[in-house]
């Protein structure tokens, strides 16, 4: 038997789903023990950075990394595992394109931190008490990552080989990413790992040709008639713009999809796609009318980048926020 | 929408503007051309804010 592959799992901030993503694929993780040695997989057995630093560079066949990249200890195990694998993936939305993690650039981190410590409603801090990066102890300086002033998306700091989308990822294709690694036939550099058309094309919903939307409902307020196409019900659906390759699972349930496989391979701007194809069904006959409408939508910008807001084009830029702004 | 998409991301919404001009209306064009650009000059260049790739370089590579 040829020499196994190694196998290198490293999360970053991320909500533990990717992990749950590798143990989905159910039974088939007994082929991937077969065929790959698990050398780093801190989620799951007891890792410490040592352990992945001890290994030579390059030593690992695949490296997985999910989550975005957050604080500076993140910056550190990107460069890492890129340092020592061979090929590195991005697994997950929040890897591949920042995810929920990047909704907060949004907001400055001393926002942030002003939220969470001083104004939630829940939290009694009059002195306040703020985290440290470091405090002093009698047994020396003990230490805390620190968060940096925005969330990144693997590829804005190292190299990335491969992207598996998704929030969660889905067994058929980590399944596949697997086979690939297997069989030796890896697709070229930069490919997404899932479908290429849009979430439209595997949607089982039926459609008119002609989309005409005079108001738009959110999803909980209303039934949604389960036949029928739900941005043809006023319901905002991330559809048109996301990469297929989830059998439209969310919207099978009776959910709309919220965009977690990222855009399609034709797509550069997520957001603007989506900004595009939600103003293009709006039917109204003047400038106020069409404003109405599309001012139902509470927060566009949050809505169309949920999962991307890390690589939208224009960025946020906070500069020119004023006072009340969301 | 568009609007209220940039004011989210940090933009000032006077730096878009959509006007229809008919291909005849040239005096229409020139004003509607002329006004935006001397709102734009008002607003000046863009401040940089923390999508400064000088910014993001520094943190990802410290």
């Amino acid at each position: 038997m040829p020499e196994k592959f190694k196998f290198a799992f490293m999360p970053s901030a991320s909500c533990g789903g990717c992990e749950i993503a590798i143990v989905d694929i159910d039974e088939v993780i007994l082929k991937v023990a077969e065929l790959a040695d698990i050398v780093y997989w801190p989620t799951a057995l007891d890792f410490k950075d040592k352990d992945l630093e001890a290994i030579p560079d390059g030593g690992v066949t695949v490296g997985f990394f999910n989550g975005a990249v957050r604080n500076d200890h993140d910056v550190h195990h990107a460069h890492l595992m890129r340092r020592k694998s061979q090929v590195l993936v991005a697994f997950g939305a929040c890897a591949q394109m920042g995810g929920i993690p990047s909704l907060g650039n949004f907001w400055t981190t001393e926002e942030i931190a002003h939220r969470m410590y001083d104004t939630v409603p829940s939290v009694v801090n009059p002195d306040g008490t703020r985290p440290q990066t470091t405090f002093e102890v009698p047994e020396g300086e003990l230490t805390l990552p620190r968060a940096m002033e925005r969330a990144y998306a693997l590829d804005q700091v190292v190299d990335v080989d491969y992207y598996i989308p998704g929030c969660p990822p889905q067994p058929k294709w980590v399944i596949a990413a697997v086979e690939a690694v297997a069989s030796g036939e890896l697709p070229p550099k930069g490919t997404v790992i899932a479908g290429t058309k849009a979430v439209c094309d595997e949607c089982p919903r039926e459609r008119s040709e002609e989309k005409q939307v005079t108001a738009f409902k959110r999803i909980h307020l209303v039934e949604n008639d389960p036949e029928k196409c739900l941005l043809e019900q006023g319901i905002i659906c991330c559809g048109p713009a996301t990469r297929d390759g989830c059998e439209a699972a969310c919207i099978v349930a009776g959910q709309a999809c919220r965009g977690c496989f990222g855009p399609t391979d034709n797509v550069n701007d997520m957001g603007a796609k989506l900004a595009s194809a939600i103003a293009s069904i709006v039917v109204a006959d003047t400038q106020a009318e069409a404003d109405r409408i599309l001012g139902q939508l509470d927060d566009p910008a949050g809505y169309f980048y949920r999962f991307g807001l890390a690589k939208s084009l224009l960025g946020v830029q906070r500069g020119e926020r004023k006072e009340g702004d969301e | 929408m568009l609007k209220k998409v940039l004011q989210q991301m940090g933009v000032d919404p006077e730096r878009l503007r959509l006007e229809s001009v008919s291909a005849s209306e040239a005096q229409r064009f020139a004003e509607t051309v002329k006004g935006f650009t001397e709102t734009i000059k008002k607003l000046g260049p863009m401040p940089k804010g923390v999508e400064d790739p000088a910014v993001a370089k520094e943190e990802v590579h410290a």
